[in-house]
């Protein structure tokens, strides 16, 4: 499956992907209304290890750690390859923040599990993320 | 003290648009940007912008634009702002101003008032698309003669030669000008597009040495990085007599930009001022440059092609008809406008002559000598798009190199402070957290882009002038009018005025 | 055609359906559903009760689970097994496997109580059917005791909690969570809890007195539904009838064999290798049951398969207090605590035992992936891994080329 990969050589540290998935899974059509006056909170998120920056998001593993875990039919790993959310089944529990090796499933604000999911659930086509990345250092591929 | 400077530029922020998500803080090498938390919003600092377009073209909202700054000193025809700001510099620091990028002022671009034919009834024009059209061309020497055996092999031992694709390369900028991102995205794209890259006065990182059948090395000067595995790995060998923008003088890369692998490939020590002197000391002749002609040759066992670089000056056709008997294979004539890393700004903007009249003026000096096929002639000095490559061609250049222009498609916006060090786009520049913005992977494929839509165009126009070879192009001055030329300039150009038959 | 037969029917089934299925696509699987219900989650009961996600949500993977899976489920519920000749008795019918897996739980625990055949209205709170029965009495009214503040006691209450503010939860422990939590971290729990639940702790129960409960203090606490949530015990019997090796629970390798031969068990009933101890250890978790249920079944059919990961853990929300921990509270502890959070790390012998936050839980995997992978710690790292923990605390090779698409972590 065609998946996103981390260039870390190439990472900015710009945080530009935070901003473009917090807008493109915003259900707002204008990046300025989507973003002003928010406090973002992206399903990509730029680290650093002092040297060197990376956008992390997450893997879509092959035996996700997190869909184990999931009491509630939330997390599913589809056919497909992706792993999905559906937050009108989370309960808020939080055993996918508890199992996820590279702590890419979070709680939102309102207590329900997020993460991303590879913007199939918006209309931007390939991961914004992606496409917006000054650096090629976030890549969408088949490997 | 009094700051006599003013912001060239202004910094425009459109408030409504900007979300603050500091990108732009982030990406400023020059510190315009910050985030203030006492007015809770972004505030732009315009004296140290340089207006290379890095925030304007990452901000997501595109918030963001810079402008001339409005402030006016009392118009003056004569003494216009640029030159109080310069005086106050000066007055400030005692030095010599510094200036990168090519000659910047108002003078004729040639280019631009010189226009092509196309065949129209009588004789027909070609469909690129539908006919085979040949834009490969060969540099070097071409032999008077051909023989060949029954067969029809050609049996005449040929010079050594370089085979383009299409009839451009890439100039000489060295690493330490540019960085390794810079220089690998121009030897990947080289490679791909069957064209060349050239080292410039830096020496070649080991890295690239793959690269060495798309590689040009450079001789200069200062011989820096000069070795025998060097001159072995270029396809072919170019000894720099001058610059276009800076010709009669040396270089200076600071000892600030000589560390890691840039003092390694120039073989200097680290921190030490990289000095080119203004002539090769051992060069003051024709006879001089004869002999290092040679010694290349020697060495590199009569396999490469030489290339004499020179700056286009006032007396051009003269040094070139001397190359011309030098051995060298290859003359390149870099004009006023070309592009630098840096250079003193009086010298930049004020020494030197527009390429096209310098190549004009060359090829036909060298046909009146008969020793135009001694040499191949490549053109230098801000070719900007096709139809600039199309009309040196005409003019009588084999193939054009290109410096500002490859540069620009992997995003410099020419904000002309290469000298600072400080390049946003991690062009010129050796700090680490710049070069890594230059990722060589998608600068390799806008150059390829950028060369892929000018063959296409130079196809175009070749066959609408019912040419298909590059070949019968090449000193084709039948194709090309003046406008707005006067009778001296039509002459040295030696072309016509639109309109005349 | 090899037959696999699954007893149980519940998450660790689930895992085995999926490992089967990973490695034969084409498996003849039948489970053996003693609950007699398809597929469904029991964490999510309190949730149902809490009404904070609809019934039909209980069958998370959707009802027609096995159908969707090609899996024949046989609503029965497995009385005995005969090893010799490869069959299971269920319902007086006699079903063969060539590998079997059994997945039975556990039930929840009712010691003997004086008194307790008197109580009128009284619940477990471990199944579907428990969560209806209590719902169907609390929804007509009524003064709720709970007996038991572990997490199942806990989770009861919050769901209780919709239907009454009457509530009294008691425990013979000092403290709410005995089991799952440490006693600063409990001591913090029982504080934020206080004004929601009345609690009644260090309290050991004596008898029930008709709808009252009379403590070993002699205090006696009137109601109107009991509710016994004093932990569960696994379900062994049809193993130890066969002779199967049985401590606590039913002891697996690391495949999840149990002693007899093409007989594999997994989820509540088993003592399985638990990596921070070291040894077997009964852990009945819901991600223990599925992934030990997914080694069951790569075995089963055929494909090597170890399950050396295998940790405590637990995750829970109680009225809005977030409560995550992992491993074992065991060596040199490190605390913060940062306005309304609480973070501890349990170390030994540079590598991380334990954990537990009460509070934020943001990236909580990476302490947990320490924990299992036994990764080493600096001391400098601890104060990260105690903050803003991420992905820069794992050696950069390995997150190079898990961010690179060449590894999974």
């Amino acid at each position: 499956m065609k998946k996103i990969y981390v260039k870390e050589e190439w990472c900015l540290g710009c945080h530009l992907c935070e901003y473009e998935c917090a807008y493109a899974n915003s259900g707002i059509g204008n990046i300025v209304l989507a973003l002003k006056d928010k406090e973002i909170d992206p399903n990509v998120k730029v680290q650093t290890d002092g040297k060197i920056t990376f956008a992390v998001s997450c893997r879509h593993c092959e035996n996700p750690l997190c869909v184990s875990a999931c009491i509630s039919g939330a997390l599913t790993k589809t056919a497909e390859g992706p792993v999905t959310v559906d937050k009108t089944k989370c309960v808020g529990c939080g055993s996918c923040v508890m199992v996820c090796p590279y702590g890419a499933v979070r709680l939102t604000k309102e207590g329900s599990a997020n993460k991303c999911q590879l913007c199939m659930n918006n209309n931007f086509g390939e991961p914004l993320c992606v496409q917006k990345c000054p650096n090629g250092a976030i890549v969408y591929e088949e490997k | 003290m009094i700051d006599f400077n003013v912001a060239p530029f202004e910094v425009v922020r459109d408030y409504d648009k900007c979300v603050n998500c500091r990108v732009c803080e982030r990406q400023c090498s020059n510190e315009v940007h910050h985030y203030e938390e006492g007015f809770g919003k972004m505030i732009s600092d315009s004296t140290k912008c340089v207006d290379c377009q890095r925030c304007v073209c990452l901000c997501p909202t595109k918030a963001l634009k810079i402008v001339p700054n409005q402030n006016s000193f009392r118009p003056n025809a004569n003494w216009q702002q640029k030159y109080l700001t310069e005086i106050y510099k000066q007055a400030e620091s005692g030095g010599v101003l510094l200036s990168s990028m090519g000659n910047p002022e108002p003078f004729p671009v040639y280019f631009d008032k010189i226009l092509i034919n196309a065949s129209q009834v009588t004789n027909p024009s070609i469909d690129p698309l539908r006919e085979p059209m040949e834009t490969r061309v060969f540099l070097g020497a071409k032999p008077q003669t051909l023989q060949r055996d029954e067969k029809g092999n050609i049996v005449t031992k040929l010079p050594p030669r370089l085979k383009l694709s299409m009839p451009v390369m890439f100039s000489a900028m060295s690493y330490g000008s540019i960085s390794y991102n810079a220089h690998a995205a121009l030897a990947r794209a080289a490679e791909k597009l069957g064209i060349y890259y050239n080292t410039g006065e830096g020496g070649l990182h080991k890295d690239f040495y793959k690269y060495s059948a798309n590689t040009v090395v450079q001789v200069a000067s200062g011989r820096f990085g000069v070795h025998k595995d060097y001159l072995e790995s270029g396809a072919a060998i170019e000894i720099k007599i001058g610059q276009g923008a800076k010709p009669g003088i040396g270089g200076h890369l600071p000892g600030a930009k000589i560390v890691g692998d840039v003092s390694k490939t120039r073989m200097i020590p680290e921190g030490s001022d990289a000095v080119s002197p203004a002539p090769h000391h051992d060069i003051y002749s024709i006879e001089d440059l004869r002999q290092l002609v040679y010694s290349i040759k020697e060495a590199t066992e009569y396999k490469k092609p030489v290339i004499v670089k020179i700056a286009a000056v006032h007396n051009v056709a003269a040094i070139a008809s001397g190359i011309a008997r030098s051995g060298a294979d290859i003359i390149a004539i870099d004009g006023f406008r070309g592009g630098t890393g840096a250079a003193p700004t009086r010298i930049r903007d004020n020494v030197g002559i527009p390429i096209e009249l310098a190549l004009g003026s060359v090829d036909q000096r060298l046909r009146e000598e008969n020793i135009r096929d001694n040499v191949s002639l490549v053109v230098a000095g801000s070719i900007r798009c096709s139809s600039d490559v199309v009309k040196a061609i005409c003019l009588g250049a084999d193939a054009v190199y290109i410096g500002s222009a490859a540069l620009v498609s992997m995003g410099c916006h020419l904000c002309r402070t290469c000298n600072l060090g400080k390049c946003n786009w991690g062009i010129a520049t050796q700090r680490p957290d710049l070069v890594k913005r230059l990722n060589p992977d998608l600068a390799a494929e806008r150059l390829i882009n950028m060369l892929t839509g000018w063959n296409h165009e130079i196809q175009e126009m070749m066959g609408g002038m019912g040419i298909n070879s590059i070949e019968a192009l090449r000193g084709n001055r039948l194709m090309l009018r003046g406008v707005g030329l006067n009778e001296r300039e039509l002459q040295v150009l030696g072309i016509k005025h639109a309109g005349e038959v | 055609m090899k037959k696999y037969l699954l007893i149980g029917g519940s998450i660790a089934t689930e895992g085995a359906i999926e490992g089967i299925l990973s490695v034969d696509k084409n498996a003849d699987i039948t489970v053996l559903c003693g609950e007699k219900r398809p597929l469904y989650s029991r964490p999510l009961i309190s949730y149902v009760l809490e009404k904070k996600t609809a019934d039909e949500n209980l069958y998370f993977r959707g009802k027609d689970y096995y159908e969707k899976k090609g899996v024949k489920a046989v609503f029965a519920e497995a009385t005995a097994i005969d090893p010799t000749k490869k069959t299971v008795l269920a319902d007086g019918k006699a079903y063969p496997y060539d590998k079997l897996l059994v997945a039975t739980g556990s039930k929840s625990f009712v010691p003997p109580i004086k008194g307790l055949d008197g109580v009128a209205k009284k619940h477990t709170f471990y199944t579907m059917d428990d969560m209806l029965g209590l719902r169907a009495d609390l929804e007509k009214g009524g003064k709720v005791l709970i007996v038991g503040a572990g997490l199942i006691g806990m989770k009861c209450a919050e769901g209780v909690k919709e239907y009454t503010d009457d509530i009294v939860v008691a425990d013979m422990a000092p403290r709410p969570l005995p089991a799952a939590t440490t006693p600063e971290a409990g001591a913090i729990v029982q504080e934020r809890l206080k004004d929601i639940v009345t609690f009644r702790l260090n309290a050991a129960l004596d008898r029930f007195e008709g709808n009252k409960a009379v403590f070993a203090s002699g205090e006696e606490i009137d109601f109107d539904i009991l509710v016994l949530a004093l932990g569960v015990r696994p379900q062994v019997g049809l193993l130890k009838e066969i002779g199967a090796e049985i401590n606590r629970g039913v002891i697996v390798n690391e495949k999840m064999q149990t002693s007899l031969a093409d007989i594999y068990a997994a989820g509540d009933l088993v003592e399985s290798y638990e990596a921070v101890g070291g040894g077997k250890r009964l852990l009945q978790l819901f991600p223990s049951a599925y992934l030990g249920g997914k080694t069951a079944g790569k075995n089963m059919a055929g494909e090597e398969n170890a399950f050396l990961t295998d940790i405590p853990m637990n995750a829970t929300k109680l009225f809005g207090v977030r409560i995550t921990s992992a491993g074992l509270f065991v060596g040199e502890k490190t605390e913060v605590v940062s306005g309304e959070d609480y973070r501890a790390v349990y170390t030994e012998d540079g590598v991380i035992k334990g954990f537990i936050l009460i509070g934020d839980s943001t990236r909580a995997g990476i302490l947990t992936d320490f924990i299992r992978r036994k990764r080493p710690i600096l001391n400098a790292e601890i104060t990260k891994l105690l903050s803003d923990r991420d992905l820069s605390l794992y050696p950069e090779e390995e997150r190079r080329a898990a961010l690179g698409g060449n590894y999974e972590i």
